[in-house]
C-alpha cells in the first residue's frame, strides 16, 4: 500500500510556505515517515537550495527530487501558482530510489546511463516504471524519448515532464537530494508491488493542408514550403508575437497517418529558422494547429473520464499528471477546468503534477516511451495489494 | 527577546515590500497573460480566415475539376455508346437471322457481353453524378402498380435463365396513385432484385413484397421488401456492402460481375429520395433488404397512359410513315433501316444537320430521328432550323427525336427543353425505337378516329394537349385562352403559398372552367387533381401537381409559340 501525503501553499513568503507544506504532509503521514519526497514550485525567485535544505532536514533520509514549473497542480487546490507543492510517500511494498543525470545537454546518454545505474543499484527491487524531471529548457536539440528508450528498455515505461520557469524561458532548476541543478534530470525509480496505467492526451487539432519541410535538423526547421519558417508563421498568422509558441505543428513523420505536436519556442532572427520544443524525425511533413479553448477543454475533459474510468478498474492510491504549460495560456483565467471534472468526481484519489515544457510518456504501458508537446500526460499508480473500496468510489 | 519599535517597523516594512514585489509580479504576470490570450485570439481569427479563403479556393478548383470530370465522362459514355449501339443492334439484328446453334451460342455471349459493358457504363455514370451531388429528386404523380409490373418485366428474364421463382406480392389494400420520383425508385428496385436474383442459387426464390408501413421517421412510408434465398452476406462484409466497389466473395460463386456499384447507388438514391435501407442477412436463409420511402398517396382524376413497352404495334395496321433518320455514321442508320424493315415506313437519310434541313424543305415528314453530334452542322442546330420552317412555312408540329448517346438525365431534360420532342439515349435496342414509332403511330391514329368535318371543330395539335376545341374562326383567341389559363394557374399558386385550402380548392374549381370548355384535356385534369387533393388538405400532393401543371402550361405557351 502506498502512504500518500500532499500539500500545496502559496504563501508570499517562501519560507513559509515550504514550512507549511512540511507541517501539513508531516500531519498527513501519521508518524510514519516518508520514503521520498517530490517538489514542484513556480516561484522562480525563491532560493532553491534554502528550501531543500528545509525539507532535506525535516526528513534526512527522504530521498527527494522535483523541479521548477510554470505551476502547480495538486488535488487539494487544483491549479496554483507562486507556489510551493509536496508529495510524500512512504510504502512497505513499494520501493523507490533516486538519483540525477547532470550535464544532459553535453554527454546526454553517459548521463542518463549513470544516473539510471544508480538508481537501479540503489533499488531493492526491480524496477517498474520511472519518473524524470529535465530541464526543458536545455534539452531541445536531445532525442529524450529515443535514449531513454535505449537505456531504459523500449518497453520500460517512463513519465514525466520538462522543468519550466513560469514561461520566462531564462533557466529552469531540477532538484535531487539538497541540491538544485540545471541542465540535469532528476530521476525516480519506482519498484515492488506496483501496477500502473498511462494516459497522453493531446488538446490543439491540425488542420488546414499539409506543407512541406524543406530542411531540418534535430528540434529546428529551417525552411517549410520554400519560406523559412519565420516567413511561414507571419504568413499563416499574420504577425510573429511570443504568442507564436501556443500555435505547433502537427508532425506527420514519412507514411505514417498520426502525428504528434511540437511546439515552436526560439525564432532566429538572422536565418528564420524556428527551434522547437523536442526533435523531428528523419523525413516528416506538416500541418498548423489551432489554439481554441474548446480544444484544450474537450481533451482535458477526455482525460479526465479517461482517468476516471481507468480508476474504477485499477483502484489507483495516486496520479501524477504532466500538463504542458502552453495549455494555460490557451485556458488562461480558466485552467482550473483543466482538473475540474478529476477533482470533483474522484476526491478520494489524490493526483499531483506541474505545469511543464514538454511531457514524457508513453501511450500505453508497454509501447515506447515518448516525447510530447502540448498534450496532458499522466500516470496512474497503484500498488497491487490495494483494493478499490466501492464506499469511496464516485 | 523584546524587539525594539524601529526593528518593529523595518520588520514590517521588509514584509511590506514583499507583499508588494509579490503583487507587482502576480499583476505583471497577470498582464502578459491577458496579452497572450488575447494575442492568441488574434492568430486563430486570422488563421481561422484564411483557412476561409483557402477553402473557397479549393472547394473552386474542386468544382472546376468536378465539371471537368463531368464533362469528361459525358465524352467517355459518348464515345464508348456510339460504336456499343452498332455493336448491340447488329447483335439483335444478327440474332434474328438464320444461324446454327453454336453461331447462336456464340452471339448470345457476345450480346450478354455488350448488354454487361453498357450496364457497367451507365453505373459508374450513375456513382459518379450522385458522387458529385448532382441528383434532383423528381417528384410526380405515379401508378405503383404499373411501375412494379414493369421492373418485375424487366427482372424476369434473369430470374427465368436461373431458374429462380420470382415472385411480386403487392398488398391488396395498398393506393396506388402515388408520388415519388419513377426513375429513381426503379432503378433502386432493379439493383436490390438483380442483386438477389445474382446471388440466389438456381432454383432458389426471390420475392419482392410491397406494403404500408408505420414510421416515425417517414411520412406515407411505403416498404419495399426484397427477400432471397441466396448465399447472404459474410459477417465481415455487411458493415461495408453499401459503400462503393463492394461485393460479396464468395468462393462457390465466383465472378458475379459487376463492379460493386449497385448498393452504393441504391443507398444514395434511397437517402436522396428521404427514404432509409437496411438489411438482414444470414448464410442459412439469405438476404432481405428493406427499402422504406416516402410515397404520399395521391388523388387521381384520371390515371395517365403507360407507354414504357406495353404497347404493341402489328406492321400490317401501321399506318405509312415517312421518316428522316440523321446521322454521321452510316452504320447507325443502316441499323435502324434493318430494325423497321418489315414496317411500312419510308426512310430518307442525311449525313449532317444541314443535309437534314436541306431535305426537310423538300418534304413532308412524320418523324425525324435526329443524331447530336455530327460535322457541318450539329442536331440541335438543325432541329431549331426545322422548328423555324415550321413556323413560317407549316402549321403542323413535326415530331423530331434526339438519337444521343448523351446519357445523363440533365442533358436529357436540355435537350426536351431545347425542342426535341422525345430522347432516344444510345445504346438502343428494336423495341426502344419501335416504341417512338408507335407514340407517332398512335397520335396518327388518333387524327384518323376523329372526324374533323363532322362537328365542324378544328382540333389544334400540340404534343401537350392533343386536340384542342376551337372553331376556326376563332384560332386567333388561342393566345388569349393560354393566357386565361395561366392567369388561373397563377391564382391555384397563390392560394398553394398563403396554405389555404378552401381558397385552393375554389381556384381550381373556377380553372377547371374554363380548361374543361375549351378541351385542355390533361390541364383539366391536373386542375381536378389538384382540387381533390385541396380538400384532402395533402400539401405534398397539391405542391407536386401545381409544379406540374405549371410545367404544362409553359410547355403549351412554348409549343403555341404564344
Amino acid at each position: 500500500m502506498l502512504k500518500v501525503a500532499m500539500a500545496v501553499s502559496d504563501d508570499i513568503d517562501v519560507e513559509v510556505a515550504v514550512a507549511n507544506v512540511l507541517s501539513e504532509c508531516s500531519d498527513q503521514m501519521d508518524g510514519k515517515l516518508p520514503q521520498v519526497g517530490i517538489l514542484f514550485t513556480s516561484c522562480m525567485d525563491a532560493d532553491f537550495k534554502a528550501m531543500l535544505a528545509r525539507i532535506t532536514a525535516h526528513y534526512p533520509d527522504m530521498e527527494l527530487i522535483g523541479c521548477t514549473t510554470s505551476g502547480e497542480v495538486t488535488s487539494t487546490q487544483g491549479f496554483s501558482e507562486d507556489s510551493v507543492a509536496l508529495l510524500l510517500l512512504s510504502s512497505d511494498t513499494v520501493h523507490f530510489a533516486t538519483s540525477v543525470a547532470r550535464d544532459i545537454s553535453k554527454t546526454p546518454e553517459i548521463s542518463i546511463q549513470k544516473a539510471f545505474e544508480e538508481c537501479k543499484a540503489k533499488l531493492a527491487s526491480d524496477p517498474v516504471c520511472a519518473i524524470v524531471l529535465p530541464d526543458g529548457l536545455t534539452i531541445g536539440s536531445i532525442p529524450l524519448d529515443r535514449l531513454l528508450c535505449s537505456v531504459m528498455g523500449e518497453s520500460f515505461p517512463v513519465f514525466g515532464g520538462l522543468a519550466a520557469d513560469q514561461f520566462n524561458l531564462v533557466q529552469t532548476f531540477q532538484f535531487c537530494g539538497g541540491e538544485a541543478y540545471s541542465d540535469a534530470m532528476p530521476v525516480l525509480l519506482f519498484g515492488g508491488d506496483l501496477t500502473i496505467s498511462a494516459g497522453v492526451f493531446p488538446g490543439p487539432v491540425p488542420f488546414g493542408p499539409f506543407h512541406e519541410i524543406d530542411s531540418s535538423e534535430s528540434n529546428i526547421i529551417h525552411s517549410i514550403d520554400g519560406k523559412t519558417v519565420k516567413e511561414f508563421y507571419i504568413e499563416e498568422f499574420g504577425e510573429l508575437n511570443a504568442a507564436y509558441s501556443n500555435f505547433p505543428l502537427a508532425v506527420y513523420p514519412e507514411h505514417d497517418d498520426n502525428y504528434f505536436l511540437r511546439s515552436p519556442f526560439q525564432v532566429d532572427e538572422d536565418t528564420g529558422s524556428m527551434a522547437f520544443l523536442g526533435t523531428f524525425p528523419e523525413k516528416f511533413r506538416v500541418r498548423l494547429s489551432q489554439a481554441l479553448r474548446e480544444d484544450i477543454r474537450r481533451s482535458a475533459e477526455k482525460a479526465n473520464k479517461k482517468l476516471l474510468s481507468d480508476l474504477r478498474e485499477q483502484a489507483p492510491e495516486l496520479i501524477l499528471i504532466f500538463p504542458c504549460t502552453s495549455r494555460r495560456h490557451v485556458l488562461g483565467s480558466e485552467t482550473d477546468k483543466d482538473f475540474a471534472l478529476l477533482r470533483s468526481s474522484a476526491k478520494h484519489v489524490p493526483f499531483f503534477g506541474f505545469y511543464c515544457y514538454g511531457e514524457i510518456g508513453p501511450f500505453s504501458v508497454g509501447l515506447p516511451t515518448l516525447f510530447h508537446n502540448e498534450t496532458v500526460t499522466s500516470v496512474a499508480l497503484s500498488s497491487k495489494a490495494h483494493k478499490i473500496d466501492d464506499k469511496k468510489t464516485f | 527577546m523584546i524587539k525594539k519599535p524601529s526593528e518593529d517597523i523595518s520588520d514590517r516594512l521588509a514584509e511590506v515590500e514583499r507583499e508588494n514585489a509579490y503583487l507587482r509580479r502576480k499583476l505583471k504576470r497577470m498582464k502578459a497573460q491577458q496579452w497572450r490570450q488575447e494575442k492568441i485570439d488574434e492568430m486563430n481569427r486570422y488563421q481561422a480566415k484564411r483557412a476561409n479563403s483557402r477553402l473557397e479556393e479549393a472547394h473552386a478548383i474542386a468544382d472546376q475539376a468536378n465539371k471537368a470530370k463531368t464533362e469528361f465522362l459525358a465524352n467517355m459514355s459518348h464515345e464508348i455508346r456510339t460504336p456499343l449501339n452498332i455493336v448491340l443492334g447488329m447483335g439483335e439484328l444478327l440474332s434474328e437471322t438464320a444461324l446454327n446453334s453454336v453461331q447462336k451460342q456464340y452471339l448470345h455471349s457476345l450480346r450478354l457481353s455488350g448488354k454487361h459493358l453498357l450496364e457497367l457504363i451507365n453505373n459508374i455514370l450513375d456513382f459518379s453524378r450522385i458522387e458529385s451531388g448532382s441528383v434532383d429528386v423528381e417528384f410526380e404523380p405515379f401508378n405503383l402498380g404499373v411501375l412494379l409490373k414493369s421492373v418485375d418485366s424487366m427482372t424476369s428474364h434473369l430470374s427465368k435463365r436461373k431458374n429462380i421463382d420470382c415472385q411480386l406480392v403487392l398488398e391488396p389494400n395498398i393506393s396506388h396513385s402515388r408520388i415519388g420520383d419513377v426513375g429513381k425508385i426503379k432503378q433502386s428496385l432493379l439493383n436490390l432484385l438483380d442483386n438477389a436474383i445474382k446471388f440466389t442459387n438456381n432454383g432458389g426464390s426471390v420475392l419482392l413484397h410491397v406494403y404500408e408501413t408505420e414510421n416515425n421517421d417517414i411520412k406515407d412510408s411505403v416498404m419495399f421488401e426484397v427477400s432471397d434465398t441466396g448465399i447472404g452476406i459474410p459477417e465481415e462484409q455487411q458493415a461495408i456492402i453499401f459503400e462503393r466497389f463492394a461485393q460479396v466473395e464468395d468462393s462457390h460463386l465466383k465472378n458475379k460481375g459487376g463492379v460493386g456499384l449497385g448498393l452504393a447507388i441504391t443507398k444514395r438514391l434511397v437517402t436522396a429520395m428521404g427514404g432509409e435501407i437496411d438489411f438482414k442477412t444470414s448464410k442459412r436463409w439469405g438476404s432481405v433488404f428493406r427499402l422504406c420511402l416516402p410515397l404520399p398517396p395521391v388523388t387521381m382524376a384520371a390515371e395517365e397512359e403507360d407507354n414504357n413497352g406495353s404497347l404493341t404495334i402489328v406492321p400490317e395496321r401501321m399506318q405509312q410513315l415517312n421518316i428522316l433518320v440523321v446521322d454521321d455514321v452510316s452504320l447507325n442508320i443502316e441499323m435502324i433501316a434493318s430494325f423497321l424493315k418489315e414496317y411500312p415506313v419510308t426512310i430518307d437519310r442525311a449525313e449532317n444537320g444541314l443535309l437534314a434541313v436541306e431535305l426537310f424543305k423538300k418534304n413532308k415528314y412524320d418523324l425525324v430521328l435526329m443524331d447530336i453530334r455530327m460535322p457541318i452542322m450539329d442536331g440541335s442546330t438543325a432541329m431549331q432550323k426545322i422548328r423555324k420552317i415550321e413556323r413560317f412555312v407549316d402549321s403542323t408540329v413535326t415530331r423530331i427525336v434526339a438519337m444521343t448517346a448523351h446519357a445523363f438525365r440533365e442533358q436529357r431534360g436540355i435537350f426536351l427543353d431545347s425542342g426535341f420532342d422525345e430522347v432516344l439515349t444510345k445504346p438502343f435496342s428494336k423495341s426502344e425505337l419501335l416504341n417512338v414509332l408507335i407514340s407517332k403511330a398512335n397520335m396518327a391514329a388518333q387524327f384518323s378516329e376523329n372526324p374533323v368535318q363532322e362537328n365542324n371543330v378544328i382540333y389544334i395539335t400540340l404534343k401537350s394537349e392533343p386536340k384542342l376545341s376551337l372553331h376556326p374562326e376563332l384560332e386567333w383567341l388561342l393566345p388569349e385562352l393560354v393566357q386565361l389559363l395561366s392567369d388561373e394557374a397563377a391564382n391555384i399558386h397563390k392560394a398553394l403559398e398563403q396554405k389555404d385550402f378552401d381558397l385552393l380548392a375554389k381556384s381550381c374549381h373556377t380553372a377547371k372552367g374554363v380548361a374543361g370548355m375549351y378541351c385542355f384535356r390533361r390541364a383539366f385534369n391536373l386542375i381536378e387533381d389538384i382540387e381533390k387533393n385541396a380538400v384532402n388538405c395533402s400539401a405534398e400532393a397539391t405542391e407536386v401537381l401545381s409544379s406540374l401543371l405549371s410545367r404544362h402550361i409553359n410547355q403549351i405557351r412554348k409549343e403555341t409559340g404564344k
